[in-house]
């Protein structure tokens, strides 16, 4: 399933960003510099920035034409790592995980149960109970990494999600996530041994989609 | 190493003693004419209790007022793009710059029985404000609903889209980020314009003895009654005013924390 398609163009500040893509189902890396446009990208995708001409496609959808057609965030079947992490500051770890199961139906002490796996997951079931603003950097990343995991959806955004994991947890992180139930998943990183675990590889370099060759 | 205290220019000084003294005087003089031996006494007059019981229905009715409208309202103001936004906000300030008592005249050429929409609630709806304790209620919701709204949106503006973007991401529909993390994430926010919005409306005078009149049990609130005690029981008003003096001192040391960081 989840295949996108985008081909258009869009403006933000200095940035301009030139795009005619193909992905397919499976793992893609995307690697460039610093303001390269990798984080727009995944904004586009994700729906928080919109075309300013062209089109963007999820699963042959046109989720976005750059004129009446805009399918908002919630709408599309997307889950998303930030680069920083934005937990929820007034519910607890463990409530930060369950709320995608939440705000689908499932009643608490299953959202619960469910949110409690993927923190065992990511190695923090004993953080459960406290809240984000208690945990160190690297651990409040993994908490997002886990709320993401949790989110049923086709696609799988990832900005930088190992960005601040310790050496000894990067491994089995990178796993978690290559084995993510998502059937589409975009990794934005800088690491060249995670670059080197993708199905597809992207390069973005000033605002230019460079190359979308499968190994 | 700390950064050395900055020396006050000169001539700076004396107005700025004055000012203080314009502001510290009055409750002085309040506070040394109260009568203090029959201050209880004087409070629970039938008059005062009439005039209590009043002013909390209707200051608390409006903050509730405040928070069912003006909370939506501040939520647009902060993130909407839309053309006419900035006449919105002019609007939301008005009474907050506009006397009182214009605001009470307008109220009921608006909303009075002879009023283009009062015309239409008096004899379609049957509902008849003023002069009545709703119609106290509204003019008290005028003059408080600016400083709930603006509290609100400038505490929402500081959040930003972050979370919101957040819980979009995992699937969650405006309407459930709002009731699930704006909510929340404002109750301090809230709860200080709440605490605002109900002393304004709490010492509200112009508006209401304009719009609702100052009938006793009905529209006659505290401020009314001191201002009607002053010709007869001058006493009996400084009792009254010195209750409210300690509730607004109680709102602003309730929010201290919000607006005195040191």
């Amino acid at each position: 399933m989840s295949s996108i398609k985008v081909s258009g163009q869009m403006q933000r500040g200095d940035l301009s960003l030139q795009l005619d893509l193909g992905l397919e189902v499976g793992l893609t890396m995307i690697t460039g510099a610093n303001g390269a446009g990798k984080t727009s990208l995944l904004r586009l995708i994700a729906g928080f920035e919109r075309l300013d001409a062209g089109h963007l496609t999820l699963d042959g959808h046109t989720v976005d034409d750059a004129a009446r057609t805009f399918v908002p965030t919630h709408q599309r079947s997307i889950a998303y790592v930030f680069q920083d992490h934005r937990l929820f500051p007034h519910l607890s770890v463990l409530d930060n995980v369950a709320f995608p199961h939440r705000r689908r139906g499932v009643k608490k002490a299953a959202a619960s149960a469910r949110a409690q796996i993927h923190l065992t997951d990511v190695g923090l079931s004993e953080q459960a109970a406290i809240r984000p603003t208690q945990l160190s950097v690297g651990q409040q990343q993994r908490v997002a990494l886990a709320r993401a995991l949790a989110t049923p959806a086709d696609i799988l955004l990832l900005d930088e999600p190992l960005a601040a994991a310790d050496d000894e947890s990067r491994g089995a992180l990178r796993e978690l996530i290559i084995n993510a139930p998502h059937s589409t998943v975009l990794w934005v990183t800088h690491d060249p041994d995670d670059a080197d675990r993708g199905d597809h590889r992207i390069a973005v370099a000033e605002g230019r989609v460079e190359q979308n060759r499968k190994r | 190493m700390t950064t050395p205290r900055r020396t006050i220019p000169r001539p700076l000084i004396l107005p700025a003693v004055l000012a203080v003294a314009l502001l510290v005087l009055p409750v002085f003089g309040l506070l040394l004419e109260a009568p203090w031996s029959s201050l209880i006494e004087r409070l629970t007059s039938e008059a005062v209790l009439d005039a209590m019981r009043v002013s909390l229905v209707v200051s608390a009715s409006a903050a509730a007022l405040c928070l069912a409208l003006g909370l939506p309202l501040a939520w647009v103001l902060a993130n909407s793009e839309r053309r006419g936004i900035g006449v919105m906000r002019a609007f939301v300030l008005l009474p907050m710059v506009l006397p009182p008592v214009v605001g009470g005249t307008a109220l009921l050429f608006a909303l009075g029985r002879r009023g283009f929409f009062g015309e239409w609630l008096d004899w379609g709806v049957g509902i008849t404000l003023p002069f009545t304790t709703a119609g106290a209620i509204v003019a008290a919701t005028f003059v408080a609903l600016p400083f709930f709204v603006t509290t609100l949106e400038s505490s929402l503006r500081e959040q930003g889209t972050n979370l919101d973007e957040a819980a979009a991401a995992v699937g969650s529909s405006p309407w459930a980020t709002f009731v699930h993390v704006t909510l929340p994430t404002q109750r301090g926010a809230i709860a200080a314009g709440l605490a605002l919005s109900w002393a304004r409306a709490l010492g509200e005078f112009g508006a209401t003895i304009t719009f609702a009149g100052s009938l006793g049990g009905r529209t006659r609130t505290l401020p009314l009654e001191t201002f009607l005690a002053l010709e007869s029981d001058p006493e009996s008003a400084v009792a009254i005013s010195v209750l409210l003096l300690a509730v607004s001192l109680t709102v602003l040391i309730a929010l201290r924390g919000k607006w005195f960081a040191r």
